[in-house]
């Protein structure tokens, strides 16, 4: 079982870089507009 | 003799507007002539329909609704964006020289209207880049200050039919995103970390039964405490600061056992993993405070949708100002402007602080601040309030009051504080909780002193194993997720909440008055037929008719203004003198020396001598001005008169929302007393009643006889839900102990409003008391259910025979109770027969 001590530790490093995108993701404003951003891509303009 | 008018295609097929006088547009679409209001709109539809997108017009929510006439509108108003003073005070500086610009904007409905204002935007020479926000209902825009001006901007959305205002995000809107943007980092701390500790829980509760090495049992404890400690210190603050804030102002509510329960479980788990001894909760402490954030998260995304509704109250706010000076009239920013200021205020233009009349008489319509749509006349030395509109003529005010102390300001800050209060049910909660948490902590330290006197070593156990038992966690879940999860099914199915408490308030109701124009019908009345009385032909009279109801916004107006099939645009060669408009009456009007009245038939054949009050010679005009045969069914019927004397009927049907009958029926079937109040004396409003069912206490009600009717009711005893859609409603609305208003309908109407009707749809009105009455149910169980399992497992833990860890699962399960039985709400009752 001390194959634990690695992958526990290892899966609280992932949280850790799970949590960090997701404050970066919050930040950046991802979050903001929930509604529009779905939608965009059915609408794109081929032109540009 | 009766010359039948058949109703036209009025409104536009691309943005569902009325299409203005004059306007005969087609463009193809769905293989069939479509009309439409305005070039912009032919112009998107013909670049929707080209890129075979024609879908959008099946698929989309809704059109965008933005008046018309905008363009024309924009043109005025958008001139003083070319002033430099004011263009710099809305624009931001973007990369490469570019300038950034924020528009609000009317009329966003759904996806499609962003594709068609980033499309359209985006071909505009000169704009860099453009995103549309549906949520904020903002447009960002980056251009280049010497290709393209913001004026540029503003008229090439008004081209497709989008109202915009350039805008300057305020300090409270900042302080709210960012508000908003800690929430959602504190709702994923906890959830990512509360998912990863329960999967270290899991292998100690498997361990506990299948036995488990005793350094793996250590590792999961310290796991769970570094995962736990962030959890507990970032998503757990908000707990502990409104606790230690409640505890300051000596008021402690649910958010102090709540952070008792999280810091001293914590605590405890802290001591256990260090010494090894007794059982960890990390587990339990990240799932408490996740599902707490979450319940709390969801509630305040929909009043945040709410606000942004209800914000184009705050969009009326005054920008600029005509100040005058020695050397001249200079626009300004309105929030230049200081006391004792003098300024100018044209005809059509809001009125920018509050102030004093120096010079000139018009009439001011205030219909954003006191619910009265009608103007008010004013002259020298009369006072006008900021956001006020000037109708006729221009004025010289001088300021007294400015910027944040003038009347627009305090009233939307105390929308503000309606906005943010606690519901009634919220703080029942809160008292229960304090109460509660008394009670905890005596029975905790009487434990304590008493088992430390027969047992000391079992002291601490026995007194954590109470703390732990006697949670409020299920009842702090309680009441939150119940109201937050019911909260969000309504606002899908179309019924938005403005404030905290409505829904609790909207469970005891026991008595519906609907405001008939606008909510049981379409509130576009159309004209059907007109009946010359005397020796004028239809064609006159409604000549007649047209130029006196010229400036008037009143439906009946907007109806004879509208072009008859075949008729062509062409000025009107009637122009009358000293147009008045009297509320709930009608319009009056001279034109060679004689007197022209249009209305409600019994004023319109009143002489001047004889006022209202006058009793006999009303009676006696009331017998001539009984409508022709041919007009008795029509809903709605106005006379033109010229001295009094009848010279034409018109004759309006104002068609029942589809939806109305089955709505009231089904609010009948489930016990509500329902009530029409209307200002329609026509016998038409009798027959809407009649047709589906309402009471009817007052006829040909005015805006104050609706109020004096309400309160009658409320003295009764009755509690009263309004229903208006707030052209004359405002005051009433503000009577009831809840008011709904139409999404369509005025922007005051929708602030004093307790809920919007989004989709202006009577049928959500039985779904929505129904789930509030659940709703009600829910939350008595699970009060009930919080309370019981408290009090039932009390016993066990002071007389020790309850261990910890069944505690704290037992706590866990209470809580999951809670939490399932509440998602129940979330489903609406009835909604199986919707689908169908």
């Amino acid at each position: 079982m001390t194959i634990l001590l690695v992958l526990i530790p290892l899966g609280v490093v992932l949280l850790g870089i799970a949590i960090a995108f997701f404050v970066w993701a919050v930040r950046d404003g991802q979050f903001d507009d929930l509604e529009s951003e779905g939608a965009r891509i059915l609408f794109e303009d081929p032109r540009s | 003799m009766s010359v039948a008018v058949a109703p036209l295609p009025e409104t536009c097929f691309h943005c569902g507007l009325e299409i203005p006088e004059g306007i005969r547009l087609y463009a193809k679409v769905l293989s069939a002539p479509r009309a439409m209001c305005c070039i912009g709109c032919r112009a998107a539809a013909e670049m929707i329909e080209a890129q075979g997108l024609s879908d959008w017009y099946r698929r989309r929510a809704a059109p965008p609704g933005a008046p018309a006439r905008t363009l024309s509108r924009a043109r005025d108003e958008s001139g003083v964006f070319e002033t430099a003073e004011i263009a710099e005070s809305f624009l931001g500086d973007s990369d490469a020289g570019r300038r950034s610009a924020s528009l609000l904007v009317e009329g966003l409905a759904c996806a499609a209207c962003i594709w068609v204002i980033e499309a359209h935007l985006g071909r505009l020479e000169g704009v860099h880049a453009v995103r549309v926000s549906l949520t904020e209902r903002r447009i960002f825009v980056d251009f280049d200050p010497a290709r393209v001006s913001l004026r540029d901007v503003v008229l090439r959305l008004a081209e497709i039919g989008f109202a915009a205002r350039p805008d300057r995000p305020s300090e409270a809107a900042l302080l709210e995103r960012a508000e908003h943007r800690s929430a959602l980092i504190r709702l994923g701390v906890s959830g990512l970390g509360a998912m990863n500790v329960m999967s270290y829980a899991v292998a100690l509760y498997a361990g506990a039964f299948e036995g488990i090495e005793a350094g793996s049992v250590a590792l999961m404890r310290w796991m769970g405490f570094l995962v736990a400690t962030p959890v507990v210190a970032i998503a757990g603050r908000p707990f502990f600061e409104a606790a230690w804030r409640e505890l300051r102002v000596g008021r402690p509510g649910m958010d102090v056992p709540v952070a008792l329960a999280i810091g001293g479980a914590y605590l405890v788990s802290v001591w256990a993993a260090l010494t090894g001894e007794g059982e960890v909760y990390f587990e339990s402490i990240c799932m408490f405070v996740f599902f707490l954030l979450l319940g709390r998260h969801l509630e305040s995304r929909i009043r945040q949708r709410s606000a942004s509704l209800s914000r184009s109250l705050a969009d009326s706010r005054p920008v600029i100002a005509r100040l005058q000076e020695p050397t001249g009239e200079r626009v300004v920013p309105a929030e230049r402007l200081e006391v004792g200021d003098r300024f100018r205020v044209r005809a059509g233009e809001t009125v920018p602080a509050d102030g004093v009349v120096l010079e000139g008489a018009s009439e001011v319509q205030e219909a954003l601040l006191t619910g009265e749509p009608w103007p008010r006349s004013v002259g020298s030395d009369a006072t006008v309030v900021a956001g006020s509109v000037n109708m006729t003529s221009p004025l010289l005010v001088e300021a007294t009051r400015v910027g944040d102390r003038t009347t627009l300001a305090s009233i939307l800050r105390l929308v503000d504080r309606a906005q943010s209060e606690r519901s009634p049910a919220m703080r029942l909660g809160d008292r229960v909780g304090s109460i509660f948490v008394g009670l905890v902590l005596v029975v905790a330290i009487a434990n304590a002193l008493v088992w430390s006197w027969l047992d000391p070593a079992r002291a601490i156990w026995t007194t954590l194993a109470v703390l732990v038992a006697t949670c409020p966690c299920a009842l702090g879940l309680a009441l939150p997720a119940v109201t937050a999860a019911t909260t969000h099914a309504l606002a899908r199915a179309g019924l938005l909440v403005t404030r905290a408490g409505v829904l609790e308030d909207l469970a005891r109701v026991d008595r519906f008055v609907f405001d008939k124009t606008g909510t049981l019908s379409a509130g576009e009345p159309r004209l059907v037929a007109i009946d010359p009385v005397a020796d004028v032909d239809a064609a006159l009279a409604l000549e007649l008719a047209r130029a006196l109801e010229r400036d008037a916004e009143h439906p009946v107006a907007r109806a004879l203004r509208r072009l008859r099939p075949g008729e062509r645009i062409r000025p009107l060669a009637i122009a009358f003198d000293d147009l008045r408009v009297v509320p709930g009456e009608g319009v009056e009007g001279r034109f060679g020396g004689r007197r022209y009245r249009i209305g409600r038939p019994d004023w319109v054949v009143a002489s001047t001598r004889s006022a209202a009050s006058d009793a006999a010679p009303r009676a006696e005009t009331l017998e001539r001005v009984v409508p022709p045969i041919g007009l008795r069914t029509t809903p709605v019927v106005v006379l033109l008169a010229r001295d009094a004397v009848p010279l034409a009927w018109f004759g309006f049907d104002d068609p029942l929302r589809p939806e109305a009958a089955a709505a009231t029926a089904a609010l009948r079937a489930d016990g509500f007393a329902l009530e029409m109040l209307s200002g329609d004396p026509s016998p038409g409003a009798a027959e809407v009643a009649r047709v589906l069912g309402l009471e009817v206490a007052r006829r040909a009600a005015r805006p104050e006889d609706k109020v004096e009717r309400v309160e009658q009711l409320q003295r009764e005893g009755a509690r009263v839900a309004v229903v208006g859609d707030g052209v004359n409603d405002g005051p009433v609305l503000r009577a009831g102990d809840v008011s709904i208003a139409m999404g369509s309908g005025c922007d005051l109407s929708r602030l004093g409003a307790s809920a919007v009707l989004l989709r202006d749809d009577l049928a959500v009105l039985p779904t929505a008391v129904r789930a509030v009455r659940r709703m009600r149910r829910i939350a008595i169980q699970n009060v009930v259910w919080a309370v019981a399992y408290n009090l039932a497992v009390l016993p066990l833990a002071v007389t020790g025979s309850l261990p910890p860890w069944l505690a704290a699962l037992g706590m866990s399960t209470s809580s999951l109770v809670v939490v399932g039985n509440a998602l129940r709400a979330s489903r609406l009752p009835g909604a199986e027969e919707e689908v169908r």
